[in-house]
């Protein structure tokens, strides 16, 4: 009933104006006039001259200002070896110096698992998933300063340094992909639960990174926890330290997300309210199926 | 428009403009670029929500299914977790494994000047890279400005070195003795570590309104050790 349309309208839309229904707009005539075929260019266009003989020079050349410029097609050099910069992951680093200076300085709780919101509150980061940056890295930078056991959760890692400093002080690594919808969510949470949106599910890895993301050596969130225990232990062996006991840790260690969990703690399709502070789950079991598939 | 009709348009008023059936003006292409603002497109007449099926409203899906939900206030130390909190912590008072000191007031208050941290507790040590006039020949000059806003190069080809000064800001009282100082102390390190690339005398530029020393070269692990020293 369209009755029940227009309530439902009243119901759901924040603000509702003439302005903001949806409404189909008639053409008025000047609106209506057609865009100029092909057979009306030909007869307003002229026929002679380089632009009818498709014989226009090449970018960049103008006869008043250039005077012996190269036109531009010729002043960027052709590099190969830069192909598919386009296309490729970017992600931002952080060294173990200043994920030590972080905690030295209390800006960081060693307690709680770290994650990239938590990293991203401190502001060091401007991460900008429109320009293709995927998270953060953990680089060598200070492997051998860092002295504290945690739980931390990084996007990349590229070497084997950067791992063993943190294990062999007892802590724990994981590398997690998310993707760039749940990465806006993440960046600035605050933001985010301000827009009223449920929270997203985090989709799997493209292709060429599910191998990334299954290998146990690079501790990847979708590998075998078994695979990743010996590869612990090879790490040990390799850089000579010994791996501490792990019944000694507080349940905080333990913690792991889900593959389609973002925030710890928080499953995906619940509504934050900040107000009231209180969060909205809903009870269907489509609900369920469809964000924790 | 041609300059003559805007001239005429200027002259007559404009009640003959409105109401002559003569149309001067007309829009550029042949087409109009956008109905928007046009009087004819504001003025429409709209129709009622309800005389209007489904299939023809913009925006497309309606939502068929709305299920019920329930309030908690459980989990909200995870969303408090998350959030972005700016207090900033109060540091420790004992020196901390990555390198970080604390200040030692009994030790800077003997000397004339005094270095302030900035607000995360740290020096107020940092690189600048200034820009480089690109050309100098006379037929270029007047360039200048198109090449000062453009990205800031490095290297100096004329002076074939790099370009970086290291800044130290915050700073108040005698700043002429603390460049002083600065100066010596540089110039000890320089002879100790025998590094060809480091030149000397070491040149600096002191600015009383901005309370900083700016350093012509990287020497921002020396500095902080001359900080480190006087207690700051």
């Amino acid at each position: 009933m369209p009755i029940e349309r227009g309530l439902q309208y009243l119901r759901q839309m924040q603000r509702v104006t003439l302005k903001n229904l949806p409404m189909p707009l008639e053409k008025t005539e000047k609106w209506k006039r057609e865009h100029p075929d092909e057979n009306t260019m030909k007869t307003i266009m002229s026929k002679k001259g380089p632009i009818s003989r498709s014989a226009l020079p090449p970018y960049g050349i103008d006869p008043i200002q250039a005077e012996g410029r190269l036109p531009w097609i010729l002043t960027v050099p052709k590099e190969p070896y830069y192909e598919g910069v386009e296309e490729a992951r970017q992600y931002l680093p952080i060294s173990l110096r200043t994920l030590q200076r972080l905690i030295d300085l209390r800006r960081i709780n060693p307690a709680r698992p770290i994650d990239l919101p938590v990293l991203c509150n401190t502001k060091l980061f401007s991460i900008q998933p429109d320009q293709r940056q995927f998270g953060l890295q953990l680089t060598d930078e200070g492997a051998d300063l860092f002295s504290t056991p945690i739980n931390l959760e990084i996007q990349w890692v590229s070497s084997e340094l950067a791992t063993a400093a943190i294990e062999r002080c007892g802590g724990i690594l994981t590398t997690r992909y998310f993707d760039p919808v749940s990465l806006s969510a993440l960046i600035d949470a605050k933001k985010f639960f301000e827009r009223g949106e449920p929270i997203p599910r985090c989709d799997t890895p493209p292709l060429n990174a599910i191998e990334y993301y299954t290998d146990p050596k690079q501790r990847g969130y979708l590998a075998n926890p078994d695979l990743i225990r010996e590869e612990r232990q090879r790490l040990a062996q390799k850089y000579g330290y010994k791996l501490p006991d792990a019944s000694n840790f507080s349940p905080m260690f333990h913690l792991r997300k889900d593959p389609r969990q973002i925030f710890f703690g928080l499953a995906p399709g619940w509504l934050v309210n900040l107000k009231d502070q209180t969060i909205l789950k809903p009870k269907d079991n489509k609900f369920e199926t469809f964000y924790h598939s | 428009m041609s300059l003559v009709l805007r001239n005429i348009l200027r002259r007559c008023p404009s009640a003959i403009i409105t109401q002559s059936s003569l149309r001067f003006w007309s829009s550029n292409g042949q087409f109009p670029s956008h109905p928007m603002d046009t009087e004819e497109y504001e003025n429409q007449p709209r129709k009622s929500i309800t005389e209007l099926p489904d299939e023809l409203t913009e925006r497309g899906t309606q939502p068929k299914f709305i299920s019920g939900y329930e309030t908690t206030k459980d989990e909200w130390e995870w969303v408090d977790n998350v959030l972005f909190k700016s207090a900033i912590p109060e540091p420790p008072d004992h020196p901390t494994p990555s390198g970080w000191f604390p200040p030692n007031p009994t030790l800077a208050r003997q000397w004339p000047y005094f270095v302030d941290r900035d607000r995360f507790h740290s020096y107020a040590l940092y690189v600048r890279i200034l820009p480089v006039m690109l050309e100098y020949w006379l037929h270029e000059q007047h360039r200048y400005y198109l090449n000062i806003f453009r990205r800031r190069v490095e290297y100096d080809i004329y002076a074939q070195r790099t370009r970086r000064f290291s800044l130290l800001e915050l700073i108040s009282g005698d700043i002429w003795a603390l460049d002083n100082d600065l100066k010596h102390y540089l110039t000890k390190r320089i002879e100790l570590s025998h590094d060809k690339s480091k030149e000397l005398p070491v040149l600096s530029q002191v600015d009383e309104i901005k309370r900083h020393i700016l350093v012509d070269g990287e020497y921002e692990e020396w500095i902080a050790d001359f900080l480190k020293e006087k207690g700051f």
